[in-house]
């Protein structure tokens, strides 16, 4: 298990690497002037693009940029944005990142929960009108625009009903002695929509696949023991079926990782959401290097940490996997 | 749903019953920027967004005043300055208000003046501004309240260029910060200022939040609390406005946002005239090589005959509906000098047919676009994307053209590539839009000789409008029968589509009285405004 491990990570580590250096060289190749935005509708001297291009290394050979980056790297040092200057990029992500956590992570324990319970459920009751009825919503919901949803939702809940705000993640003007449950709620108030808008279009996935492994479990040997040994049909479904349910459950829950830090630019912006995916979209819009690349670091970071995770779930979950790993090479 | 509106109503009253009370026309402005306002500081600003919030924590010696005339020094309101007088033709002299403090409570004395032009004349720290000031040959103090500005020449607008590029900054915090480091200093994350407003953070992001300065010596604005909220999405910042979460945004969409904003009995849509306009510019060289003519636009005869095969009328009002005029030259509706342009380039596509004719250009072919010696008469219009307008107006102008026989192969590029394509030259028409500064000489940077090295990408060059427009700089009075000449000589050489001069549309709660939006700075009066009692809001209390 450890040597498997150790491999992974060295694998997971090059994987990283590789991805970095790509998105390096393929951001100083693509067409367009970070200081080209700066100065669109102003005069600027000469003079000045080249102070502003020497500010930020860009009169540099991209060889020199390679360097002088990795060498920011080591110690944890991403470059200052040139858009946001002179915000550093590691400041500007964490700023964005608990907005981006909390959305994502709500819209994702709702699909695992809510989604998997259902997807049980489903299966239970294969071919109701319950059944019928949910497969045609989930799927409705899962083709419609989330940009769409989210401004439908907007019109009705918060214009038309006023039940719950339109934008931002709190109360601009929420006094500054608020206690920390004043907070919350506030903060609560403005999740809903933004966090419904994300899971209404995507909890079918986890639904649909919960459904169809749930009645291949249905159909093994030892659920039927377990129901002829005169178990509860709950403890049945629950204890026996749904754990089988887990290993390809557990490759979508990888797939999703990733979505928690790269967010969502359509429901970030019809909800100005103060989040990563928004912060990714306005740095490729203006070539904002650094900024791009941290960001772009962090969704790779967290692509390879969800792979790995993934793997290292599937050997936990089911010893056959770490059997078929040693005995792939022969 | 009910117990959980009721629970968080329950949270907001304690909240908003522990706030102290405050006077019945104090209230607070949630206003939405659509850009983020990083830098809100002098030397450091760059857009709209900046220069917006800088307004209200800096202020100047002097501001223009309601006319913008820029040419006439007795037009101007006191800032920081009390008052001004002329020992001669190139001499300025300011007294200081002596009521003026930083917002740290020290007062602002003549050390800060000297402090602050100096670092705004060094061209390695503000190469922009130090070019907007060359004309100052000194600027000197006579004690802690008097300042004396001396020029290289004298021209109508010293008293703007002494007063409106320059907002101070205080000598007692900056001195000891080196120009290199000034962007990274605590004092450019939390600046002080001496102006209406005061610093209280900034959410990156997110927001930035300010609040009233009480001790303010022109008198302690009554909308004392202020977020600026960056919202990038338009269809997010008008339901902002709608939810009742927003009170202020200046970008709301000419055509369908007044519309949509009216179904709110507590909102308005007010228009502001903008130094803005939108263009389209003829690339003088030839597509991507500066060394050859261009084949088609260095003849001014084509290029006007497709400035007349435009109905910009028809555009504006498709585009703006009735919040925009026609720019007749690069003047927009909040200069003084607009009124002075009369447009002779009206629509006229019998008489563009004619131009190109006689230059020589034949439908032989049938297929409905003009050739000459075989070559088909086609431009590349480059547009950048960013621009809903821009992408709007350039598929009427598109069709407009088709119709005299000129094909317009629209280029939507990414903003960073359609301007690094302007930048190097690779366009045939550019659809430019710009941002101009109050005076009518900025006319220097985009279209002289001398703009060339700078931001006249299209390499336009006519010497001798570069001369009528330095007769018009150095007018003894204001220049009145000078700028027209000017304006008439670059009407004759066509070296762009002048299409429109949009107007700010600004959506404000009706419960703010005293709403002024100046031009220059749209919120340059914020602290002037207040609430009506009889409407306040909960985030007023």
């Amino acid at each position: 298990m450890t040597g498997w491990l150790l491999g992974r990570l060295l694998q997971a580590a090059v994987t990283f690497a590789v991805a970095v250096l790509l998105l390096f060289v393929l951001m100083r190749v693509a067409p367009g002037d970070p200081l080209a935005r700066l100065t669109e509708d102003r005069a600027a001297s000469e003079q000045e693009i080249q102070r502003l291009r020497a500010r930020f290394g860009l009169d540099q050979p991209i060889g020199t940029q390679l360097r002088a980056f990795l060498k920011g790297l080591t110690r944890g040092d991403l470059g200052v944005s040139i858009e946001h200057y002179p915000e550093p990029v590691t400041r500007l992500i964490a700023a964005r990142l608990p907005a981006t956590l909390l959305l994502g992570g709500t819209a994702l324990f709702l699909n695992f929960t809510i989604g998997i319970w259902l997807g049980v459920r489903q299966a239970v009751r294969r071919g109701s009108r319950f059944d019928r009825w949910l497969t045609r919503l989930s799927l409705a919901a899962y083709a419609m625009p989330s940009f769409w949803l989210g401004l439908m939702l907007v019109t009705f809940v918060s214009l038309r009903w006023q039940l719950l705000p339109a934008a931002q993640m709190s109360d601009p003007l929420l006094a500054a002695d608020a206690g920390p449950l004043a907070r919350a709620l506030d903060v609560l108030r403005h999740l809903v929509l933004p966090a419904a808008t994300l899971s209404l279009t995507s909890i079918a996935l986890p639904m649909r696949h919960q459904r169809a492994a749930m009645l291949a479990a249905f159909r093994l040997d030892f659920v039927a023991a377990a129901r002829a040994r005169g178990l509860t049909e709950r403890r049945v479904r629950w204890r026996h079926a749904w754990r089988v349910t887990l290993v390809p459950l557990l490759t979508l829950f990888g797939l999703w990782i990733p979505i928690l830090v790269s967010g969502s630019v359509f429901v970030e912006a019809v909800f100005n959401w103060p989040g990563l995916g928004s912060l990714a979209y306005q740095a490729i819009g203006s070539r904002d290097y650094p900024l791009l690349l941290g960001t772009a670091m962090l969704v790779t970071a967290a692509v390879v940490i969800a792979g790995l995770l993934a793997d290292l779930g599937y050997a936990l979950a089911d010893p056959r996997v770490r059997l078929e790993r040693r005995r792939s090479p022969r | 749903m009910r117990v959980f509106t009721r629970v968080v109503l329950a949270a907001f009253a304690v909240v908003s019953t522990a706030a102290a009370q405050r006077p019945a026309d104090h209230g607070a402005a949630v206003i939405l920027l659509g850009q983020e306002p990083a830098t809100p500081v002098p030397t450091l600003i760059s857009g709209s967004a900046n220069a917006a919030v800088a307004d209200l924590l800096f202020l100047r010696l002097a501001r223009p005043g309601r006319g913008l005339l820029t040419t006439d020094e007795r037009s101007f309101e006191p800032e920081l300055a009390r008052s001004w007088s002329r020992r001669d033709s190139l001499t300025l002299v300011f007294e200081l208000d002596p009521r003026a403090r930083w917002h740290d409570g020290i007062p602002v004395t003549s050390r800060d003046v000297l402090a602050s032009f100096g670092r705004m004349r060094d061209s390695t720290v503000d190469p922009v501004r130090a070019l907007l000031l060359r004309q100052l040959a000194s600027v000197t103090a006579e004690g802690d309240r008097r300042v004396v500005m001396r020029f290289r020449r004298a021209y109508p607008e010293q008293f703007y260029d002494a007063t409106f590029h320059v907002q101070l900054l205080p000598a007692h915090l900056i001195d000891t910060i080196p120009p290199g480091r000034f962007a990274e200093s605590r004092f450019a994350r939390e600046p002080v200022g001496s102006g209406p407003y005061r610093w209280v953070r900034r959410d990156p992001g997110q927001r930035l939040t300010l609040a009233g300065n009480p001790e303010f010596f022109l008198g302690a604005p009554k909308v004392d609390r202020v977020v600026f909220l960056v919202v990038r999405d338009v269809e997010a910042a008008l339901n902002l406005l709608l939810d009742g979460s927003a009170d202020v945004y200046e970008a709301v969409p000419p055509v369908s946002g007044p519309q949509r904003l009216g179904a709110s009995p507590s909102l308005q849509v007010l228009a502001a005239p903008s130094f803005s306009l939108t263009y389209l510019l003829f690339n003088q060289r030839a597509y991507g090589d500066r060394s050859l003519p261009h084949p088609i636009l260095s003849d001014p005869e084509l290029r006007r005959a497709i400035a007349i095969g435009i109905d910009r009328t028809t555009l504006i009002r498709s585009t703006y509906g009735g919040y925009a005029a026609p720019a007749g030259a690069p003047v927009a509706q909040a200069h003084w000098t607009f009124r002075l342009v009369t447009d002779p380039l009206r629509h006229d596509p019998a008489g563009a047919a004619a131009l190109l004719r006689q230059r020589g250009f034949r439908d032989a072919d049938g297929d409905g676009i003009l050739e000459r010696d075989g070559n088909p008469l086609v431009l590349r219009l480059n547009l950048p994307t960013t621009s809903a307008t821009r992408m709007m107006m350039a598929t009427q102008i598109q069709e407009q053209l088709r119709r005299i026989g000129i094909r317009i192969e629209l280029v939507r590029l990414d903003a960073p590539v359609w301007a690094q394509r302007r930048q190097r030259g690779e366009f045939d028409v550019d659809f430019s839009g710009a941002v101009l500064d109050p005076s009518p000489t900025g006319i220097v940077q985009a279209w002289t000789c001398a703009g060339q090295s700078g931001s006249n990408h299209a390499r336009f060059c006519e010497p001798e409008l570069d001369r009528l427009i330095d007769r018009a700089m150095t007018a003894p009075r204001t220049g009145e029968r000078e700028w027209r000449d000017v304006y008439g000589a670059l009407q004759r050489a066509v070296p762009a589509v002048f299409l429109a001069s949009p107007q700010n549309v600004v959506a404000v709660h009706r419960r703010y009285r005293n709403v002024s939006l100046q031009p220059e700075s749209l919120y340059r009066d914020l602290w002037r405004w207040s609430v009506d009692p009889a409407r306040r809001i909960a985030r007023d209390r």
